[in-house]
């Protein structure tokens, strides 16, 4: 009998062929994974220490009723070093001739250099340019986006520039408008505006203060105010 | 199978001899890189978007209103915590925008009732990893490096790994992750628009960080 050659027959050919992309299937999936987002938490296939019983910041506990781990101030608690007793300083207030008036002078804490000048800057951008406008003309983003909505109750953000008609001065400049009510409007908010008590310390707030009054400056600065070589720039 | 009840292997499976050694070659390699490849953490970790409570997007309210991330996570350049806002902080706006809407219904209830909002975390290392907000931002480590473009996000989801390799690999060196401090949070930065005064800042940073040796000591991260 002669010998014939032996050949491969077809079906394992085919399962050959089959298998090679089967066996690049799980990278595909595995490729899609990565690619996607999931709303279920990671797979944990270790537990390790990962969660231990300890509570961390703003995080849950079933001890507590509201179940916050982090336990409000209990109200008229106050922090060492906190008490406000600077009224000055945490209210805005001195008291002259017999009575409290809003201070015309910036507490001996906060120094008016270019630094607190520059942090001014930087916290009003962050925390007052959005309704305000960068420039403090009451146009901010959020205003245009209100605006745009037609939100019944949203009253547009006042103009730090805004002339008073009677005294023809700034209504929210140095004369009319002391420092320390300016510091008590960020604090404590103005009929539609919040306050800021909880989010900007007191000496940002005063810093805040101080690059308003800058701000009011350099929008109605003549241009006389300006060195001669920086003129034509703003023609 | 012939007559006597024994298996043979058909003579062609001779042919195959080859293969079952590419096979045992390949078979550990395919398992390995598999495993590897699957159990990553930027296959595990990376893509997590939990379904949160209120529909609170950053993509309107950092990308469109340009609000600034400090106006509501108030806490990063001073704590360890990236602070969620409170309620109140919401209010602050939504007293008059949006009053009526569905959407707010979970806020108002909150605000009413002082119940806090439970807002399901996203990024969360284990317990035994210490990691710093203050301590990255205030040496100008963009939020952007370790969240990702989150003023495109509808939603919130993880964008890097938040494996300890992820944080050694800066940690070793830190310098091209530097930006000036005011850029911090701001997601549009490119070096290449850095002032000359803000050149001199990042330089100031580099000759203040730490050594790479303390900054990869064990003790840094699990204390
Ligand atoms: C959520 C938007 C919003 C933000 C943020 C905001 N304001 Fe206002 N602000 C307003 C609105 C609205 C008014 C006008 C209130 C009214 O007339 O009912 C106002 C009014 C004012 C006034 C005039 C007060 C008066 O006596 O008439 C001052 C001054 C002011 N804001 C300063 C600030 C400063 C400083 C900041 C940053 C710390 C700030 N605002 C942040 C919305 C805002
Ligand atoms: C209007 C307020 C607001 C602003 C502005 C804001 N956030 Fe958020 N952020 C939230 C709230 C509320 C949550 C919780 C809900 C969620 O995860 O979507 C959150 C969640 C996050 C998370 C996820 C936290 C977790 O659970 O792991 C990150 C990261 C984050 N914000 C980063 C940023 C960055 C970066 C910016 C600035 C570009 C920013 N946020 C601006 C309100 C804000
Ligand atoms: C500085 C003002 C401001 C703050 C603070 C703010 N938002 Fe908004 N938010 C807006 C504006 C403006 C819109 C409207 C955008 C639009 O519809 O075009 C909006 C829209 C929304 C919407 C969509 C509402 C709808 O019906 O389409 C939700 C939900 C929302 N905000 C949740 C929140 C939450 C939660 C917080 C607190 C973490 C918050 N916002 C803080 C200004 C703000
Ligand atoms: C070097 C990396 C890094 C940078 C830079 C960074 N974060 Fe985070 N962030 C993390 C990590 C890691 C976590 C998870 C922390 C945990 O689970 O303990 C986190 C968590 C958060 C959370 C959830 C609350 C918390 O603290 O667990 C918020 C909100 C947040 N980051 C906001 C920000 C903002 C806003 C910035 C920029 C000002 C920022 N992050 C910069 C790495 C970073
Ligand atoms: C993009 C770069 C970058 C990434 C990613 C990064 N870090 Fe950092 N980390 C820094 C820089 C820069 C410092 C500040 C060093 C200094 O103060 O000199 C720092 C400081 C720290 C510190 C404080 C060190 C000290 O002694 O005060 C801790 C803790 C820390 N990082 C933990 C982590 C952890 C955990 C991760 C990963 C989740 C991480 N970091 C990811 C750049 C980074
Ligand atoms: C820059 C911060 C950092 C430094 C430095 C660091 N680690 Fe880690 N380590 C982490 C983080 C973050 C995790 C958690 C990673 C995760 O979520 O899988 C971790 C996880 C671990 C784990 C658990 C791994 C697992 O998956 O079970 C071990 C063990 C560990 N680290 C040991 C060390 C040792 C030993 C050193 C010193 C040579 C060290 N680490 C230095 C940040 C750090």
């Amino acid at each position: 009998m002669p010998q014939r050659k032996p050949t491969i027959p077809r079906f394992a050919v085919y399962a050959i062929v089959i298998s090679i992309p089967l066996a690049l299937l799980p990278f595909a999936l595995i490729a899609r994974v990565r690619s996607i987002h999931t709303s279920q938490p990671r797979l944990h296939f270790f537990q390790d220490m990962d969660a231990q019983p300890k509570l961390k910041a703003q995080a849950t506990s079933a001890r507590y009723a509201d179940g916050r781990a982090m336990r409000p101030t209990v109200s008229g608690a106050v922090a060492r070093g906190r008490l406000n007793i600077d009224d000055h300083f945490q209210r805005g207030k001195v008291f002259r001739d017999g009575k409290w008036t809003w201070a015309t002078t910036y507490p001996d804490r906060v120094p008016i250099t270019m630094q607190t000048l520059e942090r001014g800057r930087e916290r009003f951008d962050i925390y007052c340019a959005t309704c305000h406008g960068e420039s403090g003309n009451g146009l901010g983003l959020v205003h245009r986006r209100a605006e745009k909505l037609q939100s019944s109750g949203w009253i547009q953000p006042s103009s730090l520039h805004v002339i008073d008609p009677k005294t023809g001065k700034l209504t929210y400049g140095t004369q009319l408008y002391p420092h320390g009510k300016m510091f008590q409007i960020i604090t404590h908010g103005v009929r539609t505006m919040p306050g800021y008590e909880a989010q900007i310390p007191p000496d940002d707030r005063w810093a805040i203060v101080a690059y308003i009054r800058a701000l009011q400056l350099s929008q109605n600065a003549p241009i006389d105010a300006v060195p001669p070589d920086k003129r034509p720039a703003l023609r | 199978m012939d007559s006597s009840g024994q298996f043979h292997f058909p003579r062609w499976s001779n042919l195959l001899l080859p293969a079952i050694g590419v096979l045992a070659v390949t078979a550990p390699i395919y398992l390995i890189t598999l495993v590897g490849y699957g159990a990553s953490p930027a296959t595990i970790n990376v893509g997590y978007r939990p379904e949160q409570p209120v529909e609170f997007s950053h993509a309107i309210h950092v990308g469109e209103l340009g609000m600034d991330c400090r106006y509501c996570h108030t806490t990063v350049e001073q704590a360890a915590f990236a602070a969620i806002p409170p309620t109140a902080t919401c209010m602050s706006c939504h007293t008059n925008i949006h009053p009526k809407s569905i959407k707010l219904l979970k806020v108002r209830e909150s605000y009413q009732t002082g119940q806090p909002i439970e807002w399901v975390k996203v990024h969360d290392l284990p317990d035994y990893a210490y990691f710093d907000h203050a301590a990255h931002v205030n040496k100008g480590v963009s939020c952007l490096e370790c969240h990702g473009r989150i003023d495109r996000m509808e939603v919130v989801h993880q964008a890097e790994e938040l494996s300890m390799g992820w944080c050694l690999d800066c940690h070793r060196d830190p310098t091209p992750s530097i930006r000036p401090r005011g850029q911090v949070t701001n997601m549009e930065w490119d070096p290449a628009m850095a002032t000359d005064e803000e050149q001199a800042e990042i330089e100031r940073i580099h000759k203040s960080l730490k050594s790479t040796r303390q900054l990869t000591d064990c003790s840094t991260c699990h204390r």
